[in-house]
């Protein structure tokens, strides 16, 4: 079944058509969000969040876009709009704790992602690439995740994230580039 | 030397990514995510219209209420003092009507 009937299908509130979508996008939609959340319990949330959204928004699909485009494009969004309450909670802890005498020192540093699907001999190294990913701003975060993590071409990242493949190439160039300094940074430290 | 092992070193952190498979959510997210349909659902279907209706009308009511006080307010601030008032003013400050203290 084409992928545009079936989404149909869930908009018209079919279950088993709604499941069977599920199915077909549940890793690319998780995978996605561990890879900008880095955290497991927050990416199932999250999964579950998008797939909510998916199902109800299902009647507003317009079939000028292909299906896998729109729900990229949701779990993204959703993926940082987390990572922004996240970091305006970080900051709201950093101002109280000004306040408070007992308060814990609060770490900068987004969490170690050990992502299980990474082969067992590069996982040290992409501890790190994750890492200095999450340091990159948001669209050059999203964009280096969905070339890399999730093996998107330019064109389907340019129509997720509703700008020009020309933009997108500046994008992913200015964040391996960036990547390529953070990471300079880390070896030396691990020298020194 | 160094920098070679330095350049080589972040190429290698930036491809680590190749040959990685997709990590799988867990089996019981997608009963999870049907649970949370069916709650939504639940919870339109619990208020029923008649409630919203009642609501709605009280709103409405509490809204013309409130326009009808404060325009009543504005009416009396502008108000005139009505003879009987300056009167009232002249008989307590004992003024006659020259506007001059008997007192005095």
């Amino acid at each position: 079944m084409l992928l545009e009937e079936l989404l149909k299908q869930v908009g018209e509130g079919n279950r088993n058509a709604f499941k069977e979508l599920y199915e077909l996008f549940k890793d690319r939609v998780y995978n996605t969000c561990l890879s900008h959340l880095h955290s497991q319990e927050e990416a199932e949330e999250a999964t579950q969040d998008i797939f909510v959204e998916i199902y109800n928004k299902a009647n507003t699909f317009q079939s000028n876009a292909a299906v896998a485009t729109w729900i990229y494009r949701i779990a993204v969004n959703k993926c940082i709009d987390r990572v922004r309450y996240k970091k305006r909670h970080k900051r709201f802890g950093i101002i109280s704790s000004l306040f408070k005498n007992d308060s814990v020192e609060l770490g900068f540093d987004p969490p170690e992602l050990n992502h299980p699907g990474i082969v067992f001999e590069k996982k040290e190294l992409a501890v790190k690439l994750f890492q200095a990913i999450a340091k990159l701003p948001e669209n050059q975060q999203s964009a280096f995740i969905l070339k890399q993590v999730e093996g998107l071409s330019q064109k389907e990242i340019a129509q997720i994230l509703d700008m020009s493949e020309k933009a997108v190439e500046s994008l992913l160039q200015r964040a391996k580039s960036k990547l390529r300094g953070m990471l300079g940074d880390i070896y030396n430290e691990t020298k020194d | 030397m160094e920098s070679e092992n330095r350049h080589k070193w972040i190429e290698d952190v930036l491809n680590s990514t190749e040959g990685m498979s997709r990590a799988q959510p867990s089996g019981k997210l997608f009963t999870s995510i049907e649970q949370q349909l069916n709650n939504a659902r639940e919870v339109a279907r619990k208020v029923p219209m008649r409630t919203v209706l009642v609501a709605a009308a009280s709103v409405v009511v509490l809204v013309v209420a409130n326009v009808f006080m404060l325009s009543d307010v504005q009416v009396e601030k502008q108000r005139v003092p009505q003879r009987d008032e300056t009167e009232a003013i002249i008989k307590y400050y004992g003024l006659n009507d020259n506007g001059i203290s008997r007192a005095i």
